[in-house]
């Protein structure tokens, strides 16, 4: 009797792995699939070309579609006027393309984790934002992405379009290490200095007079500390390392050199250690706390930090809820005699698209993104900084709205002089190295751990990683 | 013998299967639904992490590598892991004191003990269960916030210098646990009182006649009494608490300062989403599987002392 009973157990089991196998099992391996997508796709539109090219050569002929705009922009950040430039171009737009705006909760982060979820069920939204600090991994691991290199030499007359709204410099924002273009520089923003001029006039600093350097802002949160009993600096960013790169990067150190394939770590230089130690230094001496990100943003704004060093893209929802005489400046240089180097967040726009309609529709989205009117109404809406080439001398408006917003002045000037991409760590553990300096900012900043000892250490395991 | 006379008689042959086996059989096929949906949802997602559990894969790329055991290997190298690990035991400790122990008393106290405004208190106290994770976690990072959150603000007036909950080594884990403890506390409690009404009153008041002590009174009769929903409530205690961790570690410390706040579940997350490397994710899902298994074998223990009113 049992042994029936085992039995017939034993089949349903078997009946129904046989059944999950069989539903699971093109998903598993679902991009060869999604390869061959492109290839069978492909031929009407390759037949409708030639046809089109007797008519009117210069047009480009694309089926009615429907894509998707992943973003991660939320509605107090520019997301409306994301939903609102989607749905201006699906009915405007001449092909019958219709893009629809996905709004990716935790920003970069959760536009690839969602990608990364998609492209495995087989779906590819169309366009995407992609930011800085993915470049390399995108590049290296996701070969569903068309970058922009490989659609300029499928469609060469579209290099004409790039060059009249982009620069050499401004590429290089989204330029891997392998030379590819992935994207298109969209959203650009610098971190800057803001800071509470009620407060530096209570400590006997001139507001108009903000600190220049590291070490003057060094004395400029001690001598707020003391003399109004709050802490004189939020160092932001607790889950990046964006505000220390900048330091090191201005203090002339690096994360990490390539040495043919072999990738070696610099963090840990003597230019490293100095600004590792300066920057722990504000947390030993309680000039600031560590807090996470929302708790020390609506610290600054109740009044209750000095400064703040943040990204320009804050300025909007900055300046409007702080209470105070708000002043912001350009980030501090490292020492008088060292150039600012400033690391620039922020995202690029990417095409994922599964066959050559798409592709082309999805391009067509691109172009209208970065129109004249739109690139000026993003940076308009947040704080962004222009990345499209002459923007200012294109757009009256954004000309006219920079003279009514004083706070967003010292970012054009940085990015315009200072700027340089942030590192983007490459290789399969790209990602979790990200993670790891972060672990070791916790470190340094929540306990009187050595430096040097802790840098090294870090570096080996990176290295380990990585190579 | 009858049965095949009758066959013979009507010169028909019919195959009747033996009662208890027409019994099994048919017990078998009213499990049939649950055992699908259980198999669907449970047991191939198991067996498929099994399997990515010994490749290196990142969902996007078409091939998978064959990495044997490397994965488990190099997570228990790792020293986020074990810290995770670490982290688990932590938070289930704490789970307990706030999600088992507490409401257990606390459901005997509001039934037996306090006479009046039992059904304010029993209503204040399930409110936080009707919040979701996220909501939860804002009210708390309001709450927490070390410079203009309303507790630093009471601490001080006492003179108090308060920790920096969140950013803080050891405190935030205490700090998220409360998060999920605020929550999962009004449920328990209420399930707690379920089974404390149905303890006999005659016994209780026997009980007090004698003139037993509270204490004794819930130690000698409750206790016993309730055992069983006492046995569940400890499961759960676990495996919603360590699942509903997942929520408030993920929008307000991302595991840190330092991994000081992650535990098995978020950095799971963290592997499969946000490093991807599904791989090691898997090994993580696998390992924690390992170790709910090991816990549901002391319940499996622990249940034979329990008692069943039927």
């Amino acid at each position: 009797m049992k042994r029936i009973e085992k039995l017939v157990s034993f089949l349903l089991a078997v009946a129904m792995l046989l059944a999950m196998v069989a539903c699971t099992a093109p998903d598993v391996n679902s991009t060869p699939a999604t390869e061959a997508a492109p290839a069978e796709a492909a031929t009407p539109a390759a037949e409708a070309a030639p046809a089109a090219e007797e008519a009117k050569p210069e047009k480009v002929m694309i089926e009615p579609v429907e894509i998707e705009f992943w973003h991660a922009l939320p509605e107090s950040q520019g997301g409306t006027l994301i939903t609102d430039i989607c749905k201006e171009f699906s009915e405007t737009n001449e092909y019958g393309i219709t893009v629809k705006d996905v709004f990716c909760a935790d920003f970069y982060a959760g536009i690839a984790r969602d990608l990364q979820a998609a492209i495995a069920a087989g779906i590819y939204p169309g366009v995407t934002m992609i930011g800085y600090q993915y470049l390399n991994y995108f590049d290296q691991n996701f070969p569903q992405i068309t970058s922009v290199s490989q659609l300029l030499e499928k469609y060469p007359e579209e290099n004409a379009w790039v060059e009249e709204n982009f620069t050499d410099r401004t590429l290089a924002l989204t330029k891997s290490l392998k030379g590819n273009i992935v994207g298109l520089p969209y959203c650009a923003s610098q971190a800057i200095l803001y800071y509470n001029k009620d407060m530096f006039r209570t400590a006997g600093l001139d507001p108009e007079n903000p600190p220049k350097t590291v070490d003057e802002m060094y004395d400029a949160a001690m001598a707020i500390t003391k003399a109004t009993g709050e802490y004189g600096i939020y160092l932001g960013y607790p889950l990046d390392t964006f505000v220390q790169e900048t330091m090191l990067r201005s203090n002339g150190g690096s994360l990490y050199e390539m040495d043919g394939d072999k990738l070696k770590v610099t963090f840990n230089s003597p230019e490293g250690v100095e600004v590792w130690s300066k920057f722990q230094k504000f947390y030993t001496d309680k000039l600031s706390v560590p807090m996470t990100f929302e708790e020390g943003m609506s610290a600054f704004i109740a009044g209750k930090f000095g400064m703040t060093l943040n990204t320009c893209a804050r300025i909007n929802m900055i300046s409007t809820n702080a209470a105070f005489d708000l002043g912001t400046t350009k980030f501090p240089s490292f020492s008088p005699d060292k150039e600012l180097k400033s690391c620039v967040a922020g995202n690029m726009i990417a095409v994922i698209a599964e066959n050559e309609n798409k592709e082309r529709a999805a391009w067509e989205f691109v172009k209208y993104l970065f129109s004249v009117e739109n690139a000026a109404a993003i940076v308009m809406k947040t704080g962004y900084v222009p990345t499209v080439k002459d923007l200012e001398s294109r757009s009256p408006e954004l000309v006219e709205s920079f003279k009514n917003n004083p706070y967003i002045q010292p970012a054009l000037d940085s990015f315009g002089t200072s700027a340089i991409s942030w590192t983007s760590w490459p290789g399969e553990n790209g990602l979790q190295v990200s993670q790891v300096l972060i672990d070791m900012k916790d470190e340094i900043i929540t306990s009187d751990v050595d430096v040097k000892t802790l840098l090294d250490k870090t570096a080996a395991t990176i290295e380990g990683m990585l190579n | 013998m009858k049965t095949k006379q009758i066959a013979q008689g009507t010169g028909k042959k019919r195959l009747r299967l033996p009662f208890k086996l027409r019994k099994r059989l048919l017990a078998l096929l009213y499990l049939c639904p649950a055992a699908v949906i259980f198999l669907t949802f449970m047991g191939w997602p198991v067996a498929y992490s099994g399997y990515l559990s010994l490749y290196s894969w990142n969902m996007v790329t078409p091939n998978k590598n064959f990495v044997g055991l490397k994965n488990y290997i190099e997570i228990f190298k790792d020293a986020e892991f074990i810290k995770a690990l670490g982290n688990t035991v932590i938070y289930v400790a704490i789970l307990l004191i706030f999600n088992f122990v507490l409401p257990y008393i606390i459901s005997f106290v509001l039934k037996h003990v306090i006479k009046r405004g039992v059904d304010v208190y029993r209503s204040l106290m399930f409110f936080p269960s009707l919040l979701s994770g996220a909501v939860a976690a804002i009210v708390f990072m309001w709450l927490y916030n070390p410079l203009i959150g309303p507790l630093p603000s009471i601490c001080h007036l006492f003179g108090w210098n308060t920790p920096n909950i969140l950013s803080t080594k050891y405190y935030v884990i205490v700090g998220i646990s409360l998060i999920t403890a605020w929550r999962c506390f009004g449920y328990n409690m209420i399930v707690f009182m379920a089974a404390v009404v149905e303890v006999p009153i005659e016994l209780i008041e026997a009980a007090r006649l004698e003139h037993a002590s509270n204490r004794r009174i819930f130690w000698s009769i409750i206790r016993p009494l309730t055992s069983s929903t006492a046995l569940y409530v400890f499961i759960i205690t676990f495996v919603f608490g360590l699942s509903y961790m997942f929520v408030p570690i993920k929008m307000l410390t991302g595991g840190g300062p330092s991994q000081a706040s992650t535990n098995l579940i978020y950095i799971a997350y963290q592997y499969g989403f946000q490093y991807f490397r599904v791989g090691r994710a898997a090994a993580v899902g696998i390992v924690s599987l390992i170790v709910f298994m090991a816990i549901v074998v002391v319940q499996k223990r622990i249940e034979k002392k329990v008692h069943y009113e039927n």
